[in-house]
């Protein structure tokens, strides 16, 4: 029932909320506040009775939902490594996200913490959901608190910015939504359960009831709803009109959380249904998620709003886990999966900074500043510290995530890690040159010396992010352990159709006896 | 240092028991490694986290404190591992008995385990860490004494020294690291502290982005590391150098045994062959050690090579699927090691990602010392050296290690010529000496590489120290044709620099000369033995680098020290000698410098142990020419440094000169404005560009947009039809009635 709870947890938070007047708002902010707290710590069993050397999927339930007569669609939940460290930093990353919007949000304070207390539910349920159709209706019903929380609370360009994300997404998700029901009868799988219905899907390929041609439309549809959502270019531009109207704890939930559901998606759905089609497109994934990281960088570097730098930052970073996953090594989608969490941790961070030098200056233009690392050390110490996190230096969470990935891609094919890797340069460039502008140098402007640096509330939200960048970055060991069985379940997933398997370079599949390469002649 | 390990040694002689057993000490000892590290890491703890509240007394205490205790722990611990020198037999000391000539290695935890490939935090000291652990700490320490007086009057003391202790603990982690990426650590930390104290001076734009440029020079390098440990991880499977230890202190090395299943088989050889038995889980250094048991001498194996005696198995790495058909373990060696040259590159200032190593001078001075001479800039001489077993499969590598030594070492000195910034020139100075450690590499003598490392650690650091003490009486002053006659009023100054110049310049007998000498000697004699015309090339090279390095120190000391004064009479009231604290660790390195060649020139060789020092290099015939032809050099300019700067005082105006030659040097072969103003003029453009042209264009107006656009027009033009006249929707239901019936009685 674990997960039951956590999804409804929010929900049902949500509800008292309704009746309260509008006027307290410190009882509103507080109460919700304290739901999504209570909600982590009842998410805490994920990762303490996660047991990695147990069954695939734990914290299961099975419910009969939707039975129609040739429609079946059930209330299964289920974690396994992917589900459970999601869920656990969409739980730890609200209360954060919620308490950095304390200042941040003046009015229709009620309906906002509604909104994203009901987005909580959506992107909890979205990971827990092992039935297509459930994943499907929480996938979907996510957009809708997001639509609000840009179109209400946003900046001055927020109904621009938030049709464009709802229309974006929509767009694919529809296609999806034909591909989900084109799939479900093709296969002749019993229900919408996932792992049943890539059991169905593999004995339609193997029986030739689903033609290549036809697993290659399916997977387009699918691919193209999450690859809209991580964002891969060149399906990217909603993100920084997104990002950089929505309000702070919006942007937070939207890069920490709503991005990764993207490449949730390519893992727990895509490639294991797929497999022959995701080994076929691969390289045009890869070549597109290296694509990401260059031209991201770049795009990142000629931006004068900071948060749109961040924004576009994430593209390039999302970039590299989606490279560490299609390199369909066991190490690069450890890697990929791990990026994720850490993308969440420093871009969460990243933006909340933002916020709190937006909440003191009302502008984020790159020029204003200057020289303010006098003025409020402490910020100035935490935004290095996360920068040097996003940039990937070494003991910091960033790396270990990035050198997993590049591992990957450069074990899949050199060029890859190669080409890949240059974002490891490019990062440093346009983060530090961030830095060097808004820090560093003589204060430019009066009214800046007058920045106060960072309170109580705003230090305490951030040393949890802080805490993690550094336990992260020390010791990935227990988190990889817990992705382990998963990952490998995926890299054999992606091997399904491919029964000579060992013409794919895996790391995963050595273990088998390789043939034997001898040359006696070259040994005395 | 003798005496400290006497006073162990007569305290252990009363503790019985747990300390009789040899293996205790050395475990004692290889447990303990991780203290050298961590006593810089507390102080930067201690210093960070109180920077507000600590007195600058006890912050600079602190943080030279933890210094020395590093110091000094490195300095037991390499004795514990140091070779079994002959007076260790004399000693009567339990210690010196019971030490063994092993290295010490300590697995502490495993740091990331992907199940596919993992790592430790693992740390291990032989005779190289082990020198290179004692240089850094060494002198890390009097750099820290030193700048508790240079500091005294900045505002942010305890960061300064926070950052300063940071850096140490990088450079040990990188130093002693047991594996690559843990190497890598150490790397980009030390990258970090780096940019962090030339930067220190964030409220100086230009600071911070000499901070910045260094970061991103040193980050184009570290993709290179990258890349090389992905493809060691590929053809090995590991990034490890050794085989983790079984018990403490126990080493299994790769041996050659008899052939078991040999004395069974009917050929001739009948139980006569013989296999190499690898360690358990071996590492990059044991395979390729085992490589060169089994007569491999260049590695021509495929990829996922299992040998079918013995356990020398490749067969369960990535490298055969990761590589094209047809590559040898060798080829993925030369690759690796040539990506981690890049790295090496990078971080050691050699062409061309060198030019962020003169403008990282912006930092504080003693950081220059420290940092940007004697040690983080060793680190891929340190790199190579730990790596030299595979870096000797690949001779193509060597060559183009040793051309890239030779080139910036020539290169660096002849920019050095004509600089007037006194730091300046001693930042291409050392750039150059740079290119000498890597040239010595590059011809197969990594010891030699790492004696020159160590010398010049010594006499650089002193140079820079003493410019920084020349800096503080002058106010600030870094233009050397603004100071001179200095030489009455900073007497100690004066008399050490005037010995750190001497062994920079490569006079007899003083540090720099036993390893410049020996490198040269070596390169010689490589070109003897090839008959390479590029290995002549690249002795000529270092030769007249050798002329111009002496012609420029002279010049710096006549500049600084000699003629008249030519400062502002305000400046000139200023100036004094420095502090104690300053003029103590100049006096210091002052002595090594005089002695620590010729003290070390044997012995350091003799323990440091590997590599290939030619042979010929032994040879008298060699070593008369190259002895001739390097007094010629470093004589002859210093010489002429004298006869320009120090007997006549000619100030130099580069700026203004016609001559083209001295124009080109001055402008640093206009190298680094191609860096300031074309790459990154060209990368804001670009970028720039593709945002407009392809984001907001293309993508959003054009496509998303345009859609958008699109389906709003068709609706509008649509819109129009829905007229509601009954007598427009009767034309049209005519119209296509009429349509209907053409068509169906055409058909």
């Amino acid at each position: 029932m674990l997960l039951t709870w956590l999804i409804f947890l929010p929900l049902a938070g949500a509800v008292p909320l309704l009746i309260v007047r509008d006027k307290n708002a410190r009882e509103i902010k507080v109460w919700a506040i304290l739901v999504s707290f209570v909600t982590f710590l009842v998410s805490l069993p994920l990762w303490f009775n996660f047991d990695p050397t147990g069954d695939l999927f734990q914290f299961v339930e099975k419910h009969r939902w939707i039975t129609l007569k040739n429609l079946n669609a059930g209330y299964n939940l289920g974690a396994d490594g992917f589900s459970a460290l999601l869920i656990l930093l969409t739980t730890f990353l609200t209360p954060i996200a919620l308490l950095g919007s304390w200042n941040y949000i003046k009015d229709r304070q009620k309906e906002f913490y509604i909104a994203m207390l009901v987005l909580e539910t959506a992107m909890i349920g979205v990971f827990a959901a092992q039935d297509l159709f459930l994943f499907y209706v929480f996938f979907e019903a996510s957009l809708i608190p997001m639509y609000l929380i840009i179109g209400i609370w946003g900046g001055e360009n927020r109904i621009y910015a938030t049709t464009k994300f709802v229309l974006y997404t929509v767009f694919g998700s529809l296609l999806m939504f034909v591909a989900i029901l084109f799939v479900y009868y093709k296969s002749g799988s019993a229900d919408f359960a996932i792992a049943d219905l890539a059991k169905a899907l593999d004995d339609a390929r193997a029986h030739g009831r689903l033609t290549l041609k036809e697993e290659y439309w399916c997977f387009w549809a699918f691919a193209l709803a999450f690859a809209i959502k991580v964002p891969l270019f060149p399906l990217h531009t909603w993100l920084p009109d997104a990002h950089v109207e929505a309000p702070t704890p919006g942007s937070v939930i939207l890069a920490g959380i709503l991005l990764k559901m993207g490449g949730y998606g390519f893992l727990r759905v895509v490639v294991p249904f797929f497999p022959r089609a995701a080994e076929f497109y691969a390289p045009v994934f890869a070549w597109l998620c290296i694509i990401g990281i260059v031209y991201g960088s770049l795009m990142a570097f000629a931006q004068k709003d900071i948060k749109k730098l961040i924004a576009y930052s994430s593209v390039a970073h999302l970039g590299t886990c989606m490279l560490g996953i299609f390199s369909f090594q066991a190490i690069g989608v450890q890697g990929g999966m791990y990026q994720m969490l850490n993308h969440g941790i420093s871009t969460g961070a990243l933006f909340l900074l933002v916020g709190m030098l937006y909440e003191r200056t009302h502008t984020r233009q790159i020029d204003y500043f200057g020289g303010i690392a006098k003025i409020v050390p402490t910020f100035t110490i935490c935004f290095v510290v996360i920068t040097l996190s996003s940039i990937g230096l070494p003991l910091t969470n960033g790396f270990v995530g990035e050198f997993a990935c590049l591992m990957g891609a450069f074990l899949r094919n050199p060029w890859w890690g190669f080409f890949g890797g240059l974002g490891v340069i490019l990062g440093a460039v346009y983060m530090l040159y961030l830095v060097k502008r808004v820090f560093f140098g003589k204060v430019i402007r009066r009214s800046n010396e007058s920045l106060e640096d960072l309170d109580g509330r705003e230090i305490s939200l951030l040393i949890p992010l802080l805490a993690m960048v550094f336990v992260m970055g020390l010791a990935p060991t227990p988190f990889f352990k817990r992705m382990e069985p998963a990952v490998n379940a995926f890299v054999k997933a992606s091997e399904g159709a491919h029964p000579t398997a060992s013409a794919k370079p895996s790391m995963a599949a050595l273990d088998a006896p390789a043939p034997a390469v001898s040359k006696r002649g070259d040994v005395q | 240092m003798d005496f400290l390990i006497d006073i162990i040694d007569t305290c252990v002689k009363w503790i019985p028991g747990w300390i009789v057993n040899p293996s205790h000490i050395r475990a004692f000892y290889a447990e303990s490694l991780f203290i050298i590290p961590l006593m810089p890491l507390l102080g930067f703890l201690i210093n960070g986290f109180f920077r507000d509240k600590i007195s600058r007394g006890a912050s600079g205490l602190v943080a030279s404190l933890a210094a020395f205790a590093s110091f000094l722990w490195a300095v037991l611990c390499f004795h514990a591992c140091r070779g079994h020198l002959p007076e260790f037999d004399h000693g009567a000391g339990y210690l010196h008995r019971m030490l063994s000539t092993e290295p010490l290695h300590k697995v502490y935890g495993t740091w990331f385990d992907t199940g596919t490939f993992s790592c430790a935090f693992g740390l291990y000291m032989d005779q190289l860490s082990g020198v290179m652990a004692l240089v850094v700490t060494g002198v890390g320490t009097l750099i820290h004494v030193y700048s508790m007086g240079y500091m005294a009057h900045d505002k942010a003391f305890a960061r300064y020294f926070a950052y300063l202790n940071l850096f140490l603990f990088s450079m040990l982690v990188l130093i002693l690291a047991d594996n690559l990426v843990l190497t890598f650590v150490g790397w980009e930390g030390v990258g970090l502290c780096s940019y962090l104290l030339i930067g220190f001076w964030y409220e100086d734009g230009e600071k911070a982005a000499a901070g910045m440029k260094a970061f991103i020079f040193n980050r184009v390098g570290d993709l290179g590391f990258l890349l090389g440990i992905f493809t060691l991880v590929a053809a090995f499977g590991t990034a490890n150098y050794y085989a983790a230890p079984h018990a403490l202190g126990s080493y299994t090395l790769p041996v050659v045994a008899p052939h078991k299943s040999f004395v069974k088989d009917s050929s001739k050889e009948e139980g006569k062959r013989e296999v190499v038995m690898m360690p358990d889980a071996p590492g990059l250094i044991d395979y390729a050690d085992g490589l060169k048991l089994m007569g491999n001498a260049d590695a021509k194996v495929p990829l996922g090579y299992k040998a079918d005696g013995g356990n020398f198995d490749l067969s369960k790495t990535a490298g055969a699927k990761v590589f094209p058909a047809g590559w040898t373990v060798g080829f993925a060696i030369s690759l690796a090691c040539l990506l981690l040259f890049i790295g090496a590159c990078g971080k050691s200032a050699q062409l061309p990602l060198y030019a962020w190593l003169p403008d990282a001078m912006a930092g504080p001075t003693p950081v220059s010392a420290l940092i940007h001479a004697a040690t983080m800039v060793t680190a891929g001489v340190y790199m190579l050296a730990r790596l030299h077993a595979l870096y000797l499969f690949s001779s193509a590598t060597m060559d183009v290690v040793a051309i890239v030594g030779g080139t910036t070492a020539i290169f660096a000195a002849l920019i050095g010529l004509t600089q007037t910034d006194i730091k300046k020139v001693l930042a291409y100075s050392t750039v150059s000496q740079l290119g000498y450690m890597f040239l010595g590499a590059g011809v197969g003598a990594f010891a030699l590489a790492i004696f020159h490392v160590v010398t010049h650690a010594l006499f650089k650091a002193l140079l820079f120290l003493g410019s920084g003490s020349v800096i503080h009486a002058m106010s600030g002053e870094q233009d050397m044709r603004k100071m001179g006659g200095l030489r009455k009023k900073l007497p100690i100054t004066f008399w050490t620099m005037v010995i750190g110049a001497l062994a920079l310049g490569g006079i007899v007998p003083f540090a720099g000369y036993w390893s410049k000498d020996a490198i040269l000697a070596n390169v010689l004699a490589k070109a003897m033995e090839t008959h390479e015309t590029s290995y002549w090339v690249l002795y000529l090279f270092a030769c007249v680098g050798a002329f111009c390095t002496a012609f420029y120190t002279a010049r710096l000391i006549g500049l600084t020290f000699f003629g008249e004064c030519r400062a502002s009479d305000e400046v000139k009231a200023h100036i004094h000698e420095s502090p104690p604290s300053m003029t103590v660790p100049l006096i210091v390195l002052a002595v090594l410098s005089v002695i620590g060649g010729w003290w070390l020139h044997n012995d350091l060789i003799s323990f440091l142990n590997f590599g290939e020092i030619s042979q010929n290099a032994e040879n008298e015939h060699v070593e008369w020419i190259n002895l001739i032809c390097t007094l010629a050099a470093s004589f002859g300019g210093a010489g002429l440094g004298i006869l320009l700067y120090i007997s006549k005082v000619f100030v130099p105006k580069p700026e203004e000169s016609k001559n083209p030659l001295v124009r080109l040097s001055f402008n640093k072969f206009y190298i680094e404005a191609f860096y300031d103003r074309g790459v990154t003029g060209f990368f804001s453009i670009f970028a720039e560009a593709l945002h407009l042209f392809v984001d907001v264009l293309l993508i959003d107006f054009l496509l998303v947009n345009g859609v958008g656009k699109l389906v709003r027009g068709l609706g509008g033009a649509l819109r129009k039809t829905q007229t509601g006249l009954i007598n427009v929707y009767a034309t049209g239901i005519l119209v296509g009635a009429l349509a209907i019936l053409f068509y169906l009685l055409k058909g």
